[in-house]
Parts: structure tokens; C-alpha cells; sequence
């Protein structure tokens, strides 16, 4: 049996099909598979268990302070052990751990809509256009917040970097080739502080090694999720201050998790 | 390894004073109250999960990715959004979390969530069953009794084999080539498209 066949088996048999990089030809083979598997007649609606289980689970995960996303893994797992999933030498990746990291991805999905604000109305008019740049990083734009006085101008000459932070927003300014920025100090996985790395001007996540240029851009991290590039924060020149533009301090921004 | 954001993922949103989004954030927001987002959950879980089956077509994984569309979409709900801004918000992400999953168990996308997502075709379970027909119309007639068998009949390997008179060695190279002449066939209609 070849590893198409095995979905093909798994699948037909309601188990979760184990994992393998497959070609663009398996691919298909795949597609072709779930396409006449979704055709079958009746037995599409979740079952009345899981739907029980999964109402606890979310009364559990929103009785929870903001910012803190669950990452456990789910309480009905009561499925294969990794030793009996992992039989048949493939991957080697039994099903319990891709679960595992499916929940933490869960966590960082729910920060990173956090950090940015989103409520649904919002996510709507965001997807109904397409993203101009998967890489790019977006500026935050508060409906409600203030210009808040990070540093003086004469501090921050050419090249120079500066932490800040205002209790509801922390992060990095940097003036280069003339031009102010201002980037989150969050990593955009679960809410970390960035640490500076001065000589190669890089941020390093301590808790996963995510890194991000000064920009905002993601340099590499090795997580099994999805990574957004870290926001950027309006920034100006007045009067001899350099200011960026926070919410207020009871916002939506998770804080910092170092204190 | 960069690129695994580029499509799947919530991008970070825009938005400006005089935005449709109404009143600001309330301090320590939490996504809907208790009442409200049970009600969300009851009108929407079948809906989100006859979505995510018709993609993944087994129960474990519809059910794993349910709960991973909840539990990231539940908090920053607002619920005074309307029907089709929460389902359309709902598919967005479930649309993120099916691509992650794909990339994460078979390294590219095998099923994507489109844009034509709209209440009526997935409460009927989309248009699978005349897909599945146009895939079975182009193939030869034991192929076809194969895959009719066990994927719309949920026939298991020996039941199809009796069924169609040969043996179960057989009856799986038969159903093993006909799954790769329907892949073929539908890489290539797509080639034309």
C-alpha cells in the first residue's frame, strides 16, 4: 500500500490520516479522494458529544483573561496512543503531536488578532481585499489613542535604535536614512518581549527564537505555525520629541508578559 | 519557512477613525458575553464543521479544526456583527486554519476554503455531489464502480471486492489506479481551465 492508499484508508474509516509531504501528483490524489468522500450521502453533521465538549471547552478558554489563548490539548483525546500511530514508519510524526501543535497554533491566532484589534466587522473589509503583501507589516491605527512622547529628537540620531515603553505598547524606535519607525515589541506568536540584538539590529523572542528584522519582517523562526510580521506603530516628529501613536492603557494590546 | 504566513493567516487590520466598526474597543475586552457567544456557537457549529468535513471528508480532523475555528474566532467576536458578517468572519478563519493544517500534515494545500462560501451552498453540502459525478462520468466503468463503492457507498475493501467479483488483492490495485485516473483527469481539466 502506498502512503495515498493509507489516507485513503484512514479516511474511510473516520481516523485522522497520518501526515506525509506529499507530491503535487498524491496531491490530487488526495483532492480527488475528500471531493468523492464529501459526495456521500448524509452523516455530515457533528456529533452531539463533540459539540457538547467543545461548548465546555470554549466556556473554559473565554472565562479566561484576555491574552491568555488556550493551547492544552483537547479534553475528548482520547484516540490513538503515538505508539500505535506511528506503527507503520513514515514521518514519524504520530497523530497526538500534530494535535498538540495544531492547539499551539490556536494561541498564536488568537494573540495576534488580539494584538491587532480585530473584531469581525473589521476582519470582513480586511479579507474582502486582497493582502497587497503577505510580508508587509501593517500600521497600527488606534480609534482611540493618544500621541505619546518616546524620546527626544536629539536622542535618536542617525542609525540609532531605542527601546520604549508606555505600559499599554512597547517597542523599538530606530531612525534610519532620515526615517523614523516605530515596531511592536511583541513577538506576534504568544505575546513574548522582543529583545534587541544591537549589532546585527534584530529582535530575538526569547520564548521560541522567532526573530524579526527592525521593520517588522520575520527573519526566521522554526515554529510549526503561522507567524504575522510584528506591527508598526505611527510615529512623528514634534517639537523636539519623537511620539507614537498608542491606544490607551486599559486597549486591547496584551501587556507585556515580563514586568 | 517565511512564506508559511504569506496566505494563511488573519492579516492585521486596517482601520481609521470613521471606520464601519463603531465604538471603540471597551477596556479588557473579552469577545462576546457569556449568553451571546453560546448562541453564536449553537447557530454556527454544524455550519462551520459541514465545511471543514466537506474538505478534510473524515470526522476526526473536521472536528479538531472546529475547534481550533472557535477557539481562535470566539473571543474577538463582536455580536452585535449580523448572520452573514459572523459566518463570513467564521469562514475567514476556518479558511486560515485548513491552510495551516494542509501545510502542516501534507506540505501544500490540498483543499482551500474560496470565496463562494455564502450560507446555501455549504447548508446543502456545497455542490460535492455533482462533482463527484463529474469525476466518476470520465472514468472507465470499473473505475467508477470502485470508487462509487467505497466512497459513496462506504463499502469496505472486501464488501467491494465480493461485490465486484474479484479478489481483495485486486479489488485494491483496481480502486489504487483508479484514484490516480481521476487525480489525472482532474489535474488536467484544471491544466485547461
Amino acid at each position: 500500500m502506498n502512503r495515498v492508499d493509507r489516507f485513503v484508508e484512514s479516511m474511510l474509516r473516520e481516523q485522522q490520516p497520518e501526515p506525509f509531504p506529499a507530491t503535487e501528483d498524491e496531491a490530487e490524489e488526495l483532492r480527488v479522494a475528500i471531493e468523492l468522500r464529501a459526495a456521500r450521502a448524509g452523516d455530515h453533521e457533528p456529533s452531539e458529544e463533540f459539540v457538547s465538549t467543545l461548548h465546555q471547552r470554549l466556556a473554559v478558554a473565554l472565562a479566561r483573561p484576555v491574552g491568555v489563548a488556550e493551547a492544552g490539548p483537547p479534553t475528548w483525546d482520547t484516540t490513538e496512543s503515538p505508539e500505535a500511530a506511528d506503527d507503520v514508519d513514515r514521518s514519524g510524526v504520530a497523530g497526538r503531536d500534530v494535535r498538540r501543535r495544531r492547539f499551539v497554533r490556536v494561541a498564536g491566532i488568537a494573540a495576534a488578532s488580539l494584538a491587532a484589534g480585530v473584531t469581525a466587522d473589521r476582519v470582513i473589509a480586511a479579507t474582502t481585499k486582497p493582502d497587497p503583501d503577505g510580508q508587509a507589516s501593517e500600521t497600527l491605527q488606534p480609534t482611540v489613542g493618544a500621541w505619546r512622547t518616546v524620546a527626544a529628537s536629539a536622542e535618536l540620531g542617525e542609525g540609532a535604535v531605542r527601546e520604549f515603553d508606555l505600559g499599554s505598547a512597547s517597542g523599538f524606535l530606530e531612525r534610519r536614512d532620515g526615517q523614523l519607525r516605530a515596531v511592536s515589541g511583541v513577538c506576534t506568536h504568544q505575546g513574548c518581549r522582543l529583545a534587541l540584538d544591537a549589532s546585527s539590529r534584530q529582535l530575538n523572542c526569547p520564548c521560541h527564537n522567532a526573530v524579526f528584522a527592525l521593520s517588522g519582517a520575520i527573519v526566521r523562526y522554526e515554529l510549526p505555525v503561522e507567524l504575522t510580521p510584528l506591527s508598526l506603530f505611527q510615529v512623528r516628529e514634534s517639537d523636539g520629541a519623537v511620539q507614537v501613536f498608542v491606544p490607551p492603557s486599559t486597549g486591547v494590546t496584551p501587556p507585556p508578559t515580563s514586568r | 519557512m517565511n512564506d508559511i504566513g504569506k496566505t494563511a493567516r488573519i492579516a492585521p487590520v486596517r482601520h481609521s477613525p470613521g471606520s464601519p466598526a463603531g465604538s471603540p474597543q471597551e477596556p479588557g475586552d473579552g469577545g462576546a458575553p457569556a449568553t451571546e457567544w453560546e448562541a453564536i456557537y449553537r447557530e454556527n457549529v454544524s455550519w462551520v464543521y459541514r465545511l471543514l468535513f466537506a474538505r478534510v471528508g473524515n470526522q476526526a480532523d473536521a472536528e479538531d479544526l472546529t475547534a481550533e475555528v472557535f477557539l481562535a474566532a470566539l473571543r474577538p467576536l463582536r455580536t452585535t456583527a449580523s448572520t452573514p458578517q459572523i459566518r463570513a468572519y467564521l469562514a475567514a478563519t476556518a479558511r486560515t486554519v485548513l491552510a495551516a493544517h494542509w501545510r502542516e500534515t501534507f506540505s501544500r494545500e490540498i483543499t482551500t476554503i474560496t470565496g463562494d462560501t455564502e450560507d446555501k451552498r455549504v447548508e446543502t453540502g456545497g455542490d460535492a455531489p455533482q462533482r463527484a459525478d463529474r469525476i466518476l462520468a470520465e472514468l472507465p466503468e470499473r473505475y467508477r464502480r470502485i470508487l462509487q463503492l467505497r466512497f459513496l457507498h462506504a463499502y469496505s475493501i472486501r464488501e467491494a471486492a465480493a461485490e465486484l467479483g474479484i479478489t481483495v488483492a485486486n479489488a485494491k490495485v483496481l480502486q489504487h489506479r483508479a484514484l490516480r485516473q481521476a487525480a489525472r483527469n482532474a489535474s488536467r481539466t484544471e491544466g485547461r481551465s
